[in-house]
């Protein structure tokens, strides 16, 4: 959409006017042609000139209207004005008297509606020919030459006048044009700045709902990938499940048989197993038992991970638990110059968590301690640190490097610390140990440095329903 | 001491056969749970011993509901290879008087013998 200029909108007033002028001066035309065909036929003598007269200004007028419907304003206006001037002309040119007093003041009037079309030098131009027309027209016939000369003097003066109005008027015309403009401009401008401000909404629309339908997009396969990942814990849980009840069958016959054999000689009718064949069988019966903790450090993983671990947070006596795993780890000991050294307050307070729980964590600490300590000694410190129960496992092997504090609670990461060390298991004892302490609302952690053996800290929240519970029982029991 | 064992394992079933040689126990072995409870009134068990995953129909915990229903008195031990979480609790509920998981503990099962033949004695 273009703003028209002053020019255009001007011109399409003028066009406007000019239309109704000529379909008016037309009709005016027809009304005099009848008007002055019932004159003549009264007065039985035609002055065929007012014919020619009418018919050169009607033409005028239908070339006036042919010109403006194809939009040439210019020539319509001119065609209108040469018409009107013809007509006068050729009215004066005959000498007949009444044309000689009423045609000259017909010419003022052309001038000044002429003038309200045409810019105010066209206009002169115009009242220079009219000028022509009276001075010259009448010349031609006798009567012309001598009568109503000061009439024709007279319609001059006027015409001149009216030329002078015309353009006064069109001046006028102007001036309001151009406000009217200027407020349209203004208008405008306002309009499009309101029109360039709903197209940057609509855009930005656009651009939201493309968002939110991406965002609908992600969100829907976000939910897939969750289902599917849900999916999958879920089949990995039945398959480790499956996995754990194939491998304890074959188990049962290696770890049971091992030990009838072994323990329980009076099963075998007190026949004595051959020395050689004893020391093996020993090692059918480790290894299984070794398989066995495994597939059962596997399914605690995957019960944690299913949410479906059974915990139970209630009042344990530490004693009992603390005897069993120090039985456990002289055992595991054996013949290695490691001494086992405790610690423990007295009494010993009671904790708040799960007894097998407790058992499972600190036998895997002391079983790690026992791995990987060739000689000296392993200390287990027990103490209150306000409402938490700190227990210490400190060894003298061979300590760990602090970039791996961390990684070693991690799944299957002990393999990646230790390297290839044969002592390394499958490094699950370390993160069931972290799950389960979060589970009661423990801690674990380390402190270590190469070289200087590795201390584990546990923490559990202390049973406050029973202060006391422990006192009963000296620790001195616990000395092995 | 006359132990009736329902056990579809072979292997299974000769490591309790070895471990109930040594108390002079008999073993009494059915291979699955509709023959069980079909003849074992006529046993006179002092223990029954099921294993939880029988094939067929009458899996371990079906056979002790439909022995307690028929009136079987005898001391019930569950025994399966699958140690997950409820599993005890669901034996108890079948009517099982304990519950041990595979791979058996050897002396605690000795121990457990010597424990309802010493109430049979009496």
């Amino acid at each position: 959409m273009s703003v028209p200029t002053k020019h255009d909108f001007a011109t399409d007033v003028r066009s406007d006017r000019l239309a109704v002028l000529w379909k008016v001066t037309l009709i005016g035309c027809i009304v005099l042609i009848w008007t002055v065909a019932i004159v003549a036929s009264l007065n039985r003598h035609a002055e065929m000139i007012w014919f020619v007269a009418l018919a050169v200004l009607g033409v005028g007028c239908i070339i006036t209207g042919l010109f403006l419907r194809y939009d040439r304003y210019l020539l319509a206006v001119w065609s209108y004005t040469i018409g009107g001037l013809l007509a006068g002309g050729i009215a004066l040119a005959n000498g007949e008297s009444l044309a000689l007093q009423v045609i000259p003041f017909v010419f003022p009037i052309i001038v000044f509606v002429v003038g309200l079309l045409l810019s105010a030098a066209n206009t002169f131009l115009v009242t220079g020919l009219v000028a022509g027309i009276i001075l010259i027209a009448p010349t031609f016939s006798a009567t012309g030459q001598t009568q109503f000369v000061e009439n024709r003097l007279f319609a001059l003066g006027l015409t001149v006048v009216s030329a002078l109005l015309a353009a006064q008027v069109t001046g006028e015309l102007y001036k309001v044009t151009e406000w009217a403009l200027l407020n349209y401009q203004r208008e405008r401008r306002t309009t499009e700045d309101l029109f360039e401000s709903r197209r940057l909404l609509q855009k930005e629309l656009v651009r939201s709902q493309a968002l939110s339908e991406e965002l609908q997009l992600v969100n829907q396969q976000l939910e897939t990938a969750r289902a599917a990942a849900e999916e999958a814990k879920h089949f990995r849980g039945q398959f480790l499940a499956n996995m754990s009840h194939e491998l304890r069958t074959p188990l049962n016959a290696i770890i049971g048989f091992s030990e009838t054999m072994l323990v329980f000689p009076t099963m075998y009718n007190d026949v004595p197993l051959p020395p050689a064949y004893e020391h093996d069988l020993k090692y059918i019966f480790e290894s299984g038992k070794q398989l066995l903790n495994l597939i059962n450090d596997i399914l605690d993983l995957s019960k944690v991970d299913a949410g479906k671990l059974d915990i139970r947070l209630e009042p344990i006596e530490l004693t009992p638990i603390i005897e069993g795993v120090l039985s456990t780890a002289a055992g595991l000991i054996g013949n290695k110059p490691v001494k086992l050294h405790q610690d423990l307050p007295t009494p010993l307070p009671s904790v708040l968590a799960d007894a097998n729980r407790v058992r499972q964590v600190l036998t895997n600490l002391y079983s790690n301690a026992v791995k990987f300590t060739d000689s000296g000694s392993i200390t287990l410190t027990v103490r209150q640190v306000d409402a938490m129960v700190q227990f210490s496992v400190k060894d003298t092997g061979p300590g760990i490097d602090p970039q791996f504090h961390e990684t070693i609670f991690e799944e299957f990461k002990q393999a990646e610390v230790v390297g290839r060390d044969p002592r390394s298991g499958a490094g699950l004892g370390l993160a069931i140990a972290r799950q389960l302490l979060t589970l009661m609302q423990g801690r674990i952690w380390v402190e270590s440095e190469v070289g200087k053996g590795s201390t584990f800290h546990i923490l559990l929240p202390v049973d406050t329903s029973h202060p006391e519970a422990e006192a009963t029982r000296p620790v001195a029991a616990l000395q092995l | 001491m006359r132990i009736v064992y329902v056990e579809d394992n072979e292997i299974n079933l000769s490591l309790i056969q070895r471990i109930a040689c040594a108390g002079r126990h008999l073993v009494i072995h059915y291979t699955d749970g509709q023959s069980a409870l079909d003849n074992c009134a006529n046993d006179q068990a002092d223990l029954i011993l099921v294993d939880v995953q029988l094939q067929g129909k009458l899996d371990g915990l079906e056979l002790t509901r439909h022995l307690r229903a028929a009136g079987q008195q005898t001391p019930i031990i569950a025994l399966t290879a699958y140690a997950m979480t409820g599993d005890r609790d669901r034996c108890l509920e079948a009517g099982c008087n304990d519950y041990i998981s595979k791979p058996l503990p050897v002396p605690q099962v000795v121990r457990l013998f010597e424990h309802y033949a010493s109430l049979t004695a009496k």
